[in-house]
Parts: C-alpha cells; sequence; structure tokens
C-alpha cells in the first residue's frame, strides 16, 4: 500500500526543503560576491597604494639626481604602508637619465620606468610607464 | 468457509486519512523554512552589506586618490606651497587645485583630509584619508600615503656671455691639470705631476679651498669619472692604470680609501673615461696590436669588471658617451673622429664612417650635445683647433663652416645644460679661456677671458649644471668662472 499517498505533509516538507536550500544557495552566492566585493576593494586601495609607493621612489630619485647627478642609485625606502625600491641609475651626466622602481604594499607589486630627457636647467621626462619587467634598465 | 469482515473500525484508513499529522509537518515545514529563511536572509544581508561596504571603500579609496592628486597640482604650481598640516582641497576660481580650510566633502558624503608633513625642506610626506558614515554599520575610511619632493625647481641658466673669475685655488708648482669631475660639493682634479689628484671644496664658489692635502698618488693622472661614492682615475701606472677610491669623505681622502684597481696588460696612459650607466668607457693612449677602448661593468663598491675591448689601431684621447654611442677623440691621421657602438660593453665594435680633419693634428678633446658634437685637437698653424660635427650622420660630416680657431692646443670641452653655451679651455694665455655660441652654426665667439703668468695655459674644463659655474684648470690652478646676471643670447 503506497505511504506516499497517505502523508500529503511529507511532499510539502520535501518542497519547503529544496526551497530553503535553492535559497540558501542564492544567498551563499550573494554573500559570496559580497565577500568579493570586500576582497576587491581592498585589492584596488591596496594597488593604488602600492603605486603611490613607486610614486614616492621616483620622486626622491629625481631630487637625488638633481642634487647630485653622479648618484648611483641602487637603494630601498621603508614608507608607512610598504616599501619601494629604485634599480641604478641608467646613463651620466645631465641628459638621458633612466630610473627603474619598484613600490609593494602587502602582496602587490607595481613598477615604473622613466625616461629623463635632462635634469637641468628643469626637469624633462620622456617616458613613463607602468610596467611588469623593466625595459629601459638593465 | 466464512469471510472474514473487518469492521469499519478494523480497516486500515487507505485513503490516508490521519488527522493532526499533516498540522505537524505543515508546521514542521514552516519551521524549517522559517530557519532557512532566516538563515538565507542573514547571509543575504550579509552580502549585500558586503557588496555595499566595498564599493564605500572603492569611492573612498578614489576620494583620497583624488586628494593625493590634488596636492600634486599644487607641487607643480610651488614645491612651497606645501605648508604643513591638515587641509581640504577644491577646484580655485582658476580651475587649479588649492588648499581650503581643512577638509573637503565630495559627492557621495566623502569627507577627505588631506595632511602634509614637511620632512626636509625638499620633501613633503602627503597622507590623504577618506571618511564616510551612512549607516551605523557602514562607515569606514581609507588612506592613502605618497612622497613628493622639489624636483620640479626650474633652474636657470645665466649670461654666459659675460663672464667673472669668482675664485682661484693655486696649489704651488706646476701640476698640469688635465681632467675635472665633481660631486657635491667637491672638484677633483688630475694632473700629470704634483699630488696627482686633488679635491677642491666648491661648497663657496667665490672661495674654493683646497682639502684633502695629502692625497698624493704619485703617478700622472688623466681620465677622471665618478658614480656613487667612487671616484674612477686613470693613469699611468703600469700595474694600475685605473685606481678606484671611495669618495664618501672627500674632505679627508687619502691613499688608505683606495678600494680596487684595474691592471692594463701593456701598460698604457688611460686618458679618456665616462660612464653609461654602470659601464665604464675608458680609453687608452697605447697602440699597436692592443686594445684602445675598453668597456667595464662597474658595481656601486667600486667592483670593476672588463667587458671587452676594441682596436682600434690609434690612440684615443677622450670619450664622449650619447646614447649607445661614445664618440672618440684620436690621433689617427686619417680618423681623428669615430663612433663606437657601445651597445653591450662585450661587443664593442666601430660605427658608421670616420671623419679625417684638415691636417694630421691630433684629436684631444670631444663633447656631445643634442645630435651635435664638438671636437678639438691639438695645435696646428694651418688648422682650426675646434669642430663642429653632427653626429647623426655615424661619424662625422662635411666641415662646412663648423669651425672655430682655438689658437692652442683644445685638450677639453663642455656644455651647459641648455647645449647653447660651449666652454673651450685652449693652450694659450691670450683668450685661454672662451665661451662659444653652440647654437649658431658658425660658432662666433660669445667672450674670452685672458690668463696670466699666475694661472698659466688652460687644460680642462667642466660646466656644473647645479650651480651654473664653469670650473677651469690651468697649469698651475684651479679656476671658478660665473655668468653674468639676467638672460643671454642663448635664453
Amino acid at each position: 500500500m503506497s505511504t506516499l499517498r497517505s502523508r500529503p505533509g511529507y511532499v510539502f516538507l520535501l518542497t519547503v526543503l529544496f526551497v530553503g536550500i535553492i535559497a540558501s544557495a542564492a544567498a551563499v552566492t550573494l554573500t559570496m560576491l559580497g565577500l568579493a566585493m570586500e576582497q576587491t576593494s581592498q585589492s584596488i586601495h591596496q594597488s593604488m597604494q602600492a603605486y603611490e609607493n613607486v610614486r614616492s621612489c621616483i620622486e626622491r630619485a629625481l631630487l637625488d639626481l638633481r642634487t647630485d647627478p653622479t648618484a648611483a642609485g641602487d637603494y630601498s625606502i621603508t614608507l608607512p604602508y610598504g616599501t619601494c625600491s629604485v634599480e641604478m641609475y641608467g646613463g651620466a651626466g645631465n641628459y638621458n637619465r633612466t630610473i627603474c622602481a619598484s613600490g609593494t604594499y602587502k602582496n602587490i607589486v607595481r613598477m615604473v620606468e622613466v625616461q629623463v630627457r635632462r635634469l637641468y636647467p628643469s626637469v624633462r621626462i620622456q617616458i613613463w610607464r607602468d610596467v611588469t619587467s623593466f625595459s629601459l634598465c638593465n | 468457509m466464512s469471510e472474514h469482515r473487518e469492521s469499519a473500525e478494523q480497516r486500515p484508513n487507505v485513503t490516508g486519512k490521519r488527522p493532526g499529522f499533516l498540522l505537524l509537518e505543515v508546521l514542521l515545514g514552516i519551521v524549517v523554512f522559517s530557519i532557512f529563511l532566516g538563515a538565507a536572509g542573514v547571509t543575504l544581508l550579509s552580502g549585500q552589506q558586503g557588496t555595499m561596504m566595498g564599493g564605500d571603500r572603492v569611492r573612498g579609496t578614489y576620494a583620497a586618490l583624488r586628494g593625493l592628486e590634488a596636492v600634486r597640482s599644487i607641487r607643480h604650481k610651488s614645491f612651497s606651497s606645501l605648508t604643513a598640516g591638515q587641509k581640504g582641497v577644491r577646484i580655485g576660481s582658476d580651475n587649479k587645485w588649492e588648499f581650503n580650510g581643512t577638509s573637503q566633502v565630495f559627492s557621495g558624503g566623502y569627507l577627505n583630509a588631506v595632511h602634509v608633513n614637511l620632512i626636509t625642506a625638499n620633501l613633503a610626506r602627503i597622507t590623504s584619508s577618506t571618511q564616510w558614515t551612512f549607516w551605523p554599520v557602514r562607515s569606514g575610511m581609507t588612506t592613502l600615503t605618497t612622497d613628493l619632493t622639489n624636483w620640479t625647481a626650474t633652474g636657470s641658466v645665466a649670461n654666459w656671455s659675460s663672464i667673472t673669475l669668482e675664485g682661484a685655488v693655486t696649489p704651488g708648482g706646476t701640476p698640469l691639470f688635465n681632467r675635472i669631475a665633481v660631486k657635491g660639493n667637491y672638484a677633483y682634479v688630475t694632473s700629470m705631476s704634483g699630488n696627482r689628484i686633488y679635491v677642491f671644496d666648491i661648497s663657496n664658489t667665490a672661495a674654493p679651498v683646497r682639502v684633502a692635502n695629502t692625497l698624493s698618488i704619485g703617478k700622472p693622472a688623466y681620465g677622471i669619472a665618478i658614480r656613487g661614492d667612487r671616484l674612477y682615475v686613470g693613469t699611468d701606472d703600469s700595474n694600475e692604470e685605473i685606481m678606484v677610491f671611495n669618495i664618501s669623505s672627500p674632505a679627508t681622502l687619502t691613499t688608505a680609501n683606495q678600494v680596487a684597481t684595474v691592471n692594463i696588460d701593456a701598460s698604457p696612459i688611460v686618458y679618456g673615461m665616462a660612464f653609461r650607466g654602470d659601464m665604464l668607457i675608458a680609453t687608452i693612449q697605447f697602440h699597436g696590436s692592443f686594445p684602445e677602448v675598453f668597456a667595464f661593468r662597474t658595481t656601486t663598491g667600486g667592483t670593476v669588471t672588463q667587458l671587452g675591448t676594441l682596436d682600434i689601431g690609434a690612440n684615443v684621447y677622450d670619450v664622449a658617451i650619447s646614447g649607445t654611442g661614445a664618440y672618440i677623440a684620436t690621433d689617427a691621421d686619417s680618423a681623428e673622429f669615430r663612433l663606437v657602438n657601445i651597445t653591450s660593453g662585450g661587443n664593442l665594435r666601430l660605427q658608421g664612417t670616420a671623419y679625417n680633419f684638415t691636417g694630421t693634428e691630433d684629436g684631444r678633446a670631444v663633447a656631445i650635445s643634442g645630435t651635435s658634437a664638438l671636437m678639438g685637437r691639438a695645435r696646428g698653424t694651418g688648422i682650426s683647433e675646434v669642430s663642429m660635427l653632427n653626429t647623426t650622420l655615424g661619424g662625422g660630416s662635411p666641415p662646412a663652416a663648423n669651425y672655430y680657431e682655438g689658437s692652442g692646443a683644445v685638450l677639453d670641452i663642455d656644455f651647459d645644460s641648455t647645449g647653447c653655451y660651449a666652454f673651450i679651455p685652449t693652450q694659450s694665455v691670450a683668450r685661454a679661456f672662451r665661451v662659444i655660441n653652440f647654437k649658431n652654426i658658425a660658432l662666433p665667439e660669445l667672450t674670452s677671458w685672458n690668463s696670466n703668468a699666475t694661472y698659466g695655459q688652460a687644460r680642462a674644463v667642466y660646466y656644473d649644471f647645479v650651480r651654473d659655474r664653469v670650473y677651469v684648470a690651468t697649469d698651475t690652478s684651479f679656476l671658478v668662472f660665473r655668468p653674468a646676471a639676467g638672460t643671454g643670447p642663448c635664453s
């Protein structure tokens, strides 16, 4: 004798369970989307800070070369949020100098290379680009 | 056989009528559904909140970035505009960023404030913070920090058509100075006799002072170059053709500060030295079956490693680097000016055609400005000792009218930072130091300076583009020249 037909509530219960599972899946998905958005926003902030770190190093490098054109470069700086480092300066004298720097914040690394057409009487920058590997510096 | 008939009460309920049991299941279903709904609702709200908070953070970060860019724009106008303290930023009536108040509310309700911390006179640390509060559970803050320096300061080149001898040092004897290099507040000068390396404090260009008086290397010194805290000196010593010194304490420099040496076979004289990044190009006076151009890799510590050589069959007195080319001045009678490709230090090679100047006087000096070069030569009765060349042709160009009469050997040349003024020391007492207009193809002389028995003939020159000063070294003295105030024909 079929017990299913004699237990209509069982169907309702199953329906509720299925609906609940679907709803839960949707909720979990939306939760994960929210988490992903949180992580994305964190990554955006970290990436921007890493980029500001590399700009900080380039600022210092330009001042360094303006102050002493014989400076060699090749140093690292600890910043309030992360670090930055500068490769050895390219070129010599007043013209055609190159600066390659990288900035780090948490696990994000940003790299920028700059070609300076001249230092004096005023700095003229010919190339400033965001890179994944340096091509202007050895 | 009797049929077993069950009473109605005994028959099982085949229609499923179980009073009270469905209600139980409905209640159970409602409870389960409520649990699911509650959990799902909470997670749903949590996810939504995360999404919204993430979006808030992104917008807040961009607001903080905008604050930094505003300060960067203000710095570009004038670094002195960056005064310490907390500030707000806004776009002023001139459509440029300016400081305003102590904070600024950007669209969307984001409150931004920038904090300027002056670390040194030329270095500022900028912290841009953005806060927001929309709901009690939806608030936050984000911060970005960057450093700004005063590299945007604009220098100027004054009027070099009128010069004044500002300062002079005569160490005694007749050193016969050869080459000059400058780092910071000190000028380093090589010489053929005397102490061979002289150090002058030029922090006050009106009163230069000789320091490191005890430094003496005991051999004639010629070429000179500086990279970082290392001074590279070319000599004619048979075992130490290149000497490397640590010049982090220039006022007390002695031979004890020597950190490395390079021994080049056949004991040549290292005349010319120039850097391209960390590659040192050295040129020597010794020819035959022996290279005259050397490429070395150097480190910040002063370690020198030979990369490659090039035999061109002539003495090479000077070298000037532009891009991947090393322009050399030689004593070859039909190739005084040549170009060496230095793209790879291990694969030095001649490039383009050599240039044959009138006469056979040696090429002694070369300097590059843009796509042109000036070459100085030994004195000749039938020649002009200074010649202008076009470097884009790979080796030289027809002379046309690009000659300048030196009236004496020209052993060194330098340019100002605009490439307009060319500074030429000559081995003559009359008009020992001259300034010519390099932008004018006729190379007109703008001014000159007569030496006298005290200072002797001029041998070396160096333009200090940080100070806008020219240093000239003669047979006996180290001289400082300054330009006249105002603008000149090159402005």
